[in-house]
């Protein structure tokens, strides 16, 4: 089940000011509260949602993240490109690292998923995927300068990569920019 | 319709209100005495008869150690607490432990806990609330202290329960204040409440837009009130008899709770006038005999008493706008609510602190129990044009390796809200774990309020650091917290309703719910001329009773004395008001004087 975005719950554009969003908040809170409602677990599940849409998009600093972080989803095995024949035995110990690390991310354990893209890396330096998710890691660390430093090292081996070329920028416009 | 009559309480330390709204109108209901408030206490008589408020009250007298007050203070405690402790040397009854620590009062020698004794209060309100809408009362949105812990809201919850009273919502005080009185919605703005009672102190931060009541930091102590202030005089006028008689009145239960009663006069005489009389005949005995305490207290010499106490209100206050990243400057509207901000020096500091006076329209008595009534209009769907979020007050988390506390919910974060954290087993082959949780703001989990625990067995052995087990926390609009643990792997589940472990079991309660049930006969004597008459009857049976205990002392002349006790009883028949009054006042100085004797000569054989 897809998630719905917080511009999606507060029923905002995604480029509505903070008065637009502090108003419908307030209006679609009036909508799901409970207080206002059937007092049921799905208008409770609708506020709880809503107060944390809102407590992030109401915060300028916590809305650039946010913004960032569904501009530049991680990439999974699915969004792996290219041809996938004749994989050295290399590539294939790269892949299953990959995989490793995008579980490791989806768990919340970073540390553990910085190992596994470095090491995907290391067997296999051209692999866009593996450095544009240790870049996103880098920037949840607190460290754009290492994404970037991974994203230069990427797109001198793949220039056309539009990803990594918007990564790119995002990480450029959101935290060096702040 | 009945069943759309929701009742809002404000039940307080010292007195409760009521409100509803009655024909589309808020309304302050009056109890039976017509009285806008009630005050919270509970007299249990050596009949089993119970008398709740203005009557009670002046039952103290006669039964100082079965006349309970102030429980308020010990909702939801245990006895260990120092801060129960505190108040157990000043209180004319006793107060034991429960079973399981929680911290009871006794009256005619039987433990009660403070919920069932509150529902004696709650019952009354809504007894007499049902005498006025002429319908069955059976819900109520009932008001705690922002500051309130779990354990106390569940015991308040508890109480309204045996009550016979579905409490549709326990909401905090400084909110529901907020919420009554009548500020222009349309307009942003922010708002600081400063609620001091009569026994608990909230600061509450909130932002109001568009019909949204957003509370921003709520912050407090659960046991600073108006109570104290009291305890602050009598200090001053038992040093003052030491000093004049070479008599320590501590410990002497009888002497406390006139002393109590004198201390809490003096204060809201003090409000108004510059100097407060305190005049307490019969006291207590000296070598000569009855001993009396005259005494002027100034409102100079009250200031300095009490100024520490004032001071301690502020620093919340400073605490609350930093936790909601306001300043002093950018606060719209102070409200003052609680009857001890009619204190003028209370006043006069908290508008130099905020460097503006405080919003008018606000009765510090009334408008806690309003807000409340509105609140049951909102969730009636009578009342649509605002909202209110309320944050949790405390920080909420689980114990973790090392006996640290591991926070899932931080404090001021607005409910209902659910958070889910993913722990771990600590060793190797472990196949179950106890979640226990807590409530507060230390690091180390046992410095916190303990607010339950459970086990989650059945995990399947592996290493350590290999199970996953997902613990969810969920709180609901009351503040009330629902905790569940899930094994990843097993999906096995297990969760609870944080029930205060100190509290009632639910055996327990429906006991209690029966029993309330089956005492409802209160006195529906109504009119102030006969309950006045009534309590004069009561006071002449106690001293004719008294009179009979064969430990008389050979110095009281029981022959004038009976003499005298039968022209007062013959008076009590036929007195108007005021000469009842009059009466009263005697008859409650003759039983005075002869417990003052009888506890003089105790235990001394007459030559």
């Amino acid at each position: 089940m897809p998630e719905k975005n917080y511009y999606e719950i507060l029923k905002v554009s995604r480029n509505a000011s903070i008065e637009d969003i502090e108003q419908h908040y307030r209006a679609v809170l009036y909508q799901v509260h409970p207080d206002h409602n059937h007092d049921d677990d799905a208008s409770v599940d609708a506020t709880i949602e809503l107060v944390e849409a809102f407590r992030v998009l109401s915060d300028p600093k916590a809305r650039k993240l946010y913004d960032f972080k569904i501009m530049c989803p991680m990439l999974t095995e699915g969004d792996i490109k290219g041809v996938k024949l004749l994989k050295s035995k290399e590539k294939k110990e790269a892949e299953q690292r990959f995989a490793e690390g995008v579980r490791a991310f989806e768990a919340g354990d970073l540390p553990k998923a910085v190992e596994a893209f470095k090491v995907a890396l290391k067997l296999e330096p051209d692999y866009p995927e593996a450095s544009y998710d240790l870049a996103l890691l880098g920037t949840q660390l607190g460290n754009a300068h290492f994404a970037l430093e991974v994203l230069g090292r990427a797109i001198k081996l793949r220039a056309d990569d539009a990803r990594l070329l918007k990564l790119r920028k995002s990480v450029t416009e959101t935290y060096l920019n702040v | 319709m009945a069943v759309d009559r929701v009742l809002g309480i404000d039940l307080g330390t010292t007195n409760s209100c009521m409100a509803m709204i009655l024909d589309g109108e808020l309304t302050v209901l009056n109890n039976r005495e017509g009285a806008r408030t009630t005050p919270s206490v509970v007299s249990y008589g050596r009949d089993g008869e119970v008398t709740v408020g203005t009557m009670a009250r002046r039952q103290a007298v006669v039964l100082p150690n079965d006349t309970l007050f102030s429980i308020k203070r010990l909702m939801g405690r245990k006895l260990a607490d120092p801060a129960v402790g505190r108040d157990r040397a000043l209180f004319p009854f006793e107060i034991v432990a429960a079973d399981n620590g929680d911290a009871w009062p006794v009256a005619q020698g039987q433990r009660l806990s403070p919920p069932e004794v509150a529902a004696q209060v709650l019952r009354k309100l809504k007894i007499d609330a049902e005498a006025i809408c002429g319908e069955p009362v059976n819900q109520a949105v009932i008001t705690v202290p922002a500051y309130f812990s779990d354990a106390q809201r569940q015991a308040t919850k508890d109480a309204g329960r045996i009550a016979g009273l579905e409490v549709l919502r326990i909401l905090n005080e400084p909110t529901a204040a907020s919420l009554a009185c009548g500020l222009d919605q349309r307009k942003d703005q922010t708002i600081v409440v400063y609620d001091l009672g009569g026994g608990t102190f909230d600061i509450t931060l909130l932002r109001l837009a568009g019909g949204v009541f957003e509370v921003r930091a709520t912050t407090g102590d659960t046991h600073l009130g108006g109570d104290d202030w009291d305890h602050a005089i009598i200090r001053i006028l038992i040093d003052e008899f030491k000093k004049l008689e070479g008599i320590d009145l501590t410990g002497d239960r009888m002497a406390l709770q006139r002393l109590k009663e004198a201390a809490e006069q003096a204060k809201i005489d003090l409000s108004w006038q510059l100097q407060a009389e305190v005049s307490l005949p019969f006291l207590a005995m000296g070598p000569e005999g009855p001993v009396h305490l005259t005494y002027s207290l100034t409102r100079d010499a009250f200031v300095v008493a009490t100024k520490a106490l004032v001071e301690a209100t502020l620093k919340p206050c400073e605490d609350a706008l930093r936790e909601a990243h306001l300043t002093k400057e950018q606060v719209d509207v102070i409200l003052l609510v609680g009857g001890m901000t009619r204190v003028p020096e209370i006043r006069r500091r908290v508008a130099e602190f905020f460097g503006k006076p405080a919003h008018p329209g606000v009765d510090p008595d009334e408008a806690v129990a309003i807000g409340a009534a509105i609140q049951g209009g909102i969730l009636k769907g009578q009342v649509r044009d605002k909202l209110l979020l309320d944050v949790t007050p405390m920080s909420l988390g689980v114990r973790v390796t090392g006996g640290m506390m591991s926070r899932l919910i931080d404090r001021n974060t607005t409910v209902p809200t659910r958070k889910t954290i993913t722990y771990t087993t600590a060793n190797d082959m472990q196949t179950s774990v106890r979640i226990g949780v807590y409530q507060g703001e230390a690091p180390l989990a046992a410095d916190n309020i303990f607010m339950g625990d459970f086990e989650l067995v059945g995990i399947k052995a592996d290493v350590r650091g290999a199970p996953q087990i997902d613990v969810t926390f969920d709180i609901d609009a009351n503040g009330i917290l629902k905790v569940k643990a899930f094994d990843k792997f097993t999906k096995l589940s297990q969760s609870i309703r944080i029930e205060p472990n100190s509290g009632l079991d639910e055996a327990q309660l429906a006991k209690m719910v029966d029993s309330a049930k089956a005492h409802s006969k209160i006195a529906k004597v109504s009119g102030e001329a006969a309950q006045y008459r009534l309590t004069c009857q009561k006071l002449a049976e106690e001293i004719a009773r008294e009179l009979q205990l064969p430990d008389l002392p050979s110095t009281l002349d029981k022959v004038a004395f009976e003499a005298e006790l039968q022209v007062l009883k013959d008076q009590i028949k036929e007195a108007e008001l005021d000469h009842l009054k009059a009466l009263l006042k005697e008859l409650n100085q003759a039983l005075l004087r002869l417990r003052v004797v009888r506890k003089h000569f105790a235990g001394v054989v007459p030559s």
